[in-house]
């Protein structure tokens, strides 16, 4: 097993597919900021898989791209079709944690810094890795849905540097510590939860994605 | 020079010099994790080791195994994420690190593990996060004494971590952790430290000190949301941008939401240029626009937070304008932007 911990996959073949849509409206993608925290290589792969010759590149990175067909020049148009962060979307990240532990929490008592939250009934509780510290917006807590071995479990309390609690319910006994937690994207539930983020904090879904992308181990997939 | 991070280890280490003489006889245990909330773990614990610190709170095994590089044997490094997999446990008994345990489950896996590893148990107090609960405490602590008497493991400290909602609910949870302590005492168990105050509490509640102290923001001068600023403490630390653009009434610097400064900002807040205090405009993705001054030219600094030398807001001003806590705007900043230092770093 792993070190637990908050990381994200980046689909190859969504920011091909993202790459095709862009170039289609016209769009001139942004790449900086290490493509908006999906990695540089996977971006430019992507677009030189899609036969995209143009993007806005960081400075340093300039003359390594142009040397691998890549030309720096001017952003044009919304970047976020390339990524999937438009709305409604299906973003090429998708960002996922395990449970740490869990333990029962009884009617009435609150939940971490300022017991914003407090159990209306007895119901069990799994501690989550990740938080603001890993790029999850402390705006979140309270808000925002996850998704544990397939059900919907609301987030509880605030969120705190390392870590978060979800409500796992009455029957929550059965997750076992290391149960996979998927935050947004993917394929399962969770997959346009940056619709909901973005709207519980008025924040965008590049700056939600990209800053936890550029904050956690990070690997590509098909 | 590009959008950085400037950290003025000779501000940290009066903080920390100020968290140490407050807090006295209590020892001082200091937080690095998250790259040391953001300003970077190798500098910031070598200075902190520097200036007399030999407690470290690195959450992670990967920071403690950081910091043990840094500081060298001796010094005490505390992890308290769980650990479900026992690689990461052989490292953590490689590195000599002391472990926070706060789920018997976690507790089991490191009897296992045979290495006679120090741990720290913790009971939840109300928190519920991490952390025993009360009912189960005494089996707990009497499983922990057997292992102890195997020597399997050594249980070398008690502590909780206390919610902050009002001085009452933390009474009572300081209540609850006093009796976790007598019950851990009368199951055989004989730990060196008890511990439950962070930054905030150490300063303001002088019976929550116990043995040790675990402090992170004040280290690093940063102000508790809502609360006061407190003599002997500032900011270390200064988000710095550079003006890359002067169009018409505003300027564009180099920093934005994809280096971790949130969108929301934008239109919220002051921040410092050579000229003085300035609105920040709008917080794009790459880049900011903030309101322009006379003079104003490419290459020009803005300071997005910091000790205020600029007429800057210290991080948690800044932070309080969007409902949160200055330590989100520094762990929040991107890992790839630049961090640069000032100050000596002496050697004890």
């Amino acid at each position: 097993m792993t070190p637990a911990g908050l990381s994200v996959e980046v689909s190859d073949g969504a920011l091909v597919t993202g790459a095709r849509a862009a170039a289609a409206a016209g769009i001139v993608v942004d790449l900086r900021r290490d493509a908006w925290g999906h990695g540089i290589d996977a971006g430019v792969r992507a677009l030189l898989a899609a036969g995209v010759d143009r993007a806005c590149v960081e400075p340093a990175d300039a003359p390594r791209l142009r040397a691998a067909g890549l030309h720096g020049v001017a952003p044009h148009g919304d970047s976020a079709v390339f990524y999937g962060l438009s709305a409604g979307a299906d973003p090429a990240m998708h960002a996922s944690s395990c449970i740490l532990s869990t333990k029962p929490l009884r009617a009435g008592e609150g939940v971490s810094y300022g017991y914003t939250h407090r159990a209306a009934a007895d119901t069990w509780i799994g501690l989550v890795a990740g938080g603001y510290g890993q790029g999850v917006a402390r705006a979140l807590g309270n808000r925002i849905s996850v998704c544990v071995e397939g059900r919907m479990c609301p987030v509880v309390g605030r969120i705190a540097m390392d870590v978060c609690v979800v409500d796992l319910g009455p029957d929550g006994s059965s997750v076992v510590p290391g149960a996979p937690v998927s935050l947004f994207g993917g394929d399962g539930p969770a997959r346009r939860s940056l619709d909901s983020w973005a709207e519980a904090t008025g924040w965008t879904r590049a700056e939600l994605a990209g800053v936890i992308g550029a904050c956690v181990p990070r690997r590509s997939v098909a | 020079m590009p959008a950085r991070l400037a950290v003025d280890l000779d501000r940290l280490r009066e903080n920390l010099a100020t968290v140490r003489r407050t807090v006295s006889p209590a020892e001082t245990l200091f937080v690095v994790k998250n790259d040391a909330y953001g300003h970077g773990l190798e500098p910031v614990a070598e200075a902190a080791s520097a200036a007399g610190i030999d407690w470290f709170g690195s959450f992670d095994i990967d920071s403690g195994l950081r910091v043990r590089r840094v500081v060298g044997g001796g010094s005490r490094i505390f992890a308290w994420t769980t650990i479900l997999d026992a690689d990461s446990l052989q490292g953590a008994a490689d590195a000599d690190l002391d472990l926070g345990v706060g789920d018997a489950a976690y507790l089991e896996r490191i009897i296992a593990a045979d290495r006679h590893l120090r741990v720290h148990l913790k009971v939840d107090t109300g928190l519920h996060r991490n952390g025993v609960r009360p009912e189960e405490w005494s089996d707990v602590v009497a499983r922990a004494a057997r292992a102890e008497a195997d020597g399997r493991i050594r249980v070398v400290g008690l502590w909780t971590h206390i919610a902050e909602t009002s001085d009452a609910d933390d009474d009572a949870s300081r209540a609850l952790f006093l009796d976790a302590v007598a019950i851990a005492r009368a199951a055989g168990l004989t730990p060196d430290v008890r511990h439950l105050a962070a930054s905030a509490a150490a300063f303001a509640r002088p019976e929550f000190r116990d043995d040790l102290v675990r402090v992170g923001a004040f280290g690093y001068g940063i102000r508790s949301a809502g609360g006061p600023d407190l003599p002997g403490i500032s900011p270390a630390a200064t988000l710095v941008a550079d003006v890359i653009d002067v169009a018409g009434d505003r300027v564009v610097i180099d920093i934005g939401s994809l280096d971790g400064v949130p969108s929301a900002l934008g239109g919220r807040v002051t921040v410092g240029t050579d000229a003085g205090a300035r609105r920040l405009l709008t917080v794009d993705g790459a880049t900011s626009t903030v309101a322009g001054y006379p003079g104003a030219r490419v290459e020009d600094r803005v300071y997005i937070f910091g000790p205020g030398a600029h007429g800057e807001h210290s991080a948690t001003t800044v932070a309080e304008s969007i409902d949160t806590v200055g330590e989100e705007l520094l762990v929040r900043l991107r890992p790839g932007l630049e961090r640069s230092y000032t100050g000596a770093i002496t050697p004890r």
